[in-house]
């Protein structure tokens, strides 16, 4: 189907068929284009000296064949995507309803005495359980996860604000190694170009 | 006059408190009695061929159901200490206290909807006299929601415990302001 519609694309649409469309009457008219005539209609079976054979005497229970593009590659890419989404959802439909029916979600009760829940435990749907219980973290372990980074990159600022603390300090009292950005001395530096006047 | 008897009187009305209810009994109905054969038709058709099959269905499911239970909990979180009792430089506390804020924003969120859905239930059960009967609920709504604006109303999306803490200390300078403007 989409190979279809890229052919249209390329050709430019398609192009007039010879498709009687209309009926009988217009199935028998000629366009008569000579240098005189100017492309005016005529009736041919009213004139059966110019034009003869043509006459009304044929079945009219006859069927048309009308001329389209063939739509038997949209078909089978169809066919093709039904089969594939079928593979795998007629299964999981299945399945899923064999769970919903006969395990069934769990029933929300009060969590008794001296007793730790399991992650799994928490949630109502038997795959959701599944899920939680082999597949995914618990929650205090992502929570202590993310204790760690916080209280890591805390450090790291603290020691950056100290860092910077001690070089401003250190620079300003000039009791520290403080650093300083190197320049050359000025016994070094040519001062010539600076003193000869613009020629 | 005496010598023509005594007729009764005029009919006594049970009026009591004692007789309220047999005075104003409902009949129980329930069924579609009071409709119209073609109702009556059309309500029979439903219940036979989609409501009768349905519910047999949903009986058998919960019956095979039945049959395996098991339970689920709801996950209690423990108390940590909030923004209030936190160092400006210990960002885990922070953190902490942040996400207890945002699990109480929800609960908040949860009661004054239940707050509501008492005083709607209650104006729809009452009709044009809700005014009167649902006071109380109301009462109850509005102070719930006034308490809900003044912790966590113009917050935002971007709201957090930090920014909450702030609005009350600017609450509460503004509070001390006006006491001292009206005490001069």
């Amino acid at each position: 189907m989409a190979a279809n519609f890229l052919r249209l694309l390329q050709r430019g649409g398609f192009q007039p068929h010879f498709s009687p469309k209309g009926g009988v009457q217009n199935s028998l008219q000629l366009r008569v284009s000579p240098k005189n005539c100017k492309g005016q209609r005529r009736n041919i079976t009213s004139d059966p000296e110019r034009y003869p054979g043509a006459d009304f005497n044929y079945p009219k229970t006859k069927k048309f064949f009308w001329a389209t593009p063939p739509k038997y590659h949209e078909k089978l890419f169809l066919r093709d995507v039904a089969k594939y989404y079928a593979l795998t959802g007629i299964p999981a439909f299945l399945i899923i309803m064999f769970i919903n029916t006969f395990i069934g979600p769990a029933e929300l009760t009060e969590i008794p005495e001296d007793y730790e829940p399991e992650e799994y435990e928490y949630h109502d749907h038997p795959i959701t359980r599944f899920i939680v219980r082999n597949l995914m973290p618990t929650y205090q372990e992502n929570y202590e996860k993310m204790l760690a980074k916080v209280s890591y990159e805390n450090e790291k600022k603290e020691w950056r604000q100290k860092q910077k603390m001690a070089n401003y300090l250190m620079q300003e009292r000039g009791d520290g190694l403080h650093y300083f950005v190197p320049m050359t001395s000025t016994e070094v530096i040519d001062y010539s170009p600076k003193t000869d006047p613009d020629q | 006059m005496a010598d023509q008897g005594d007729d009764g009187g005029p009919p006594k009305k049970k009026f009591d408190i004692a007789s309220w209810e047999e005075a104003y009994t409902y009949n129980p109905g329930g069924d579609n009695s009071h409709l119209n054969p073609v109702m009556k038709t059309l309500l029979a058709t439903f219940h036979y061929t989609v409501d009768k099959p349905v519910t047999a269905i949903h009986d058998w499911i919960k019956a095979q159901q039945q049959k395996n239970k098991y339970p689920y909990y709801h996950r209690k979180f423990r108390r940590v200490p909030g923004i209030e009792d936190c160092d400006i430089n210990d960002q885990v506390c922070i953190y902490e206290a942040n996400e207890q804020f945002k699990r109480d924003h929800l609960v908040d969120q949860e009661i004054l909807r239940l707050a509501r859905q008492d005083w709607m239930r209650c104006c729809f059960e009452e009709g044009d006299s809700h005014y009167v009967n649902c006071r109380d609920l109301k009462q109850r709504y509005d102070s719930a929601q006034n308490g809900y604006d003044i912790k966590y109303g113009d917050l935002g999306v971007y709201g957090n415990a930090f920014k909450a803490f702030m609005k009350q200390k600017h609450r509460m300078i503004e509070e001390r302001r006006e006491a001292e403007k009206q005490e001069s």
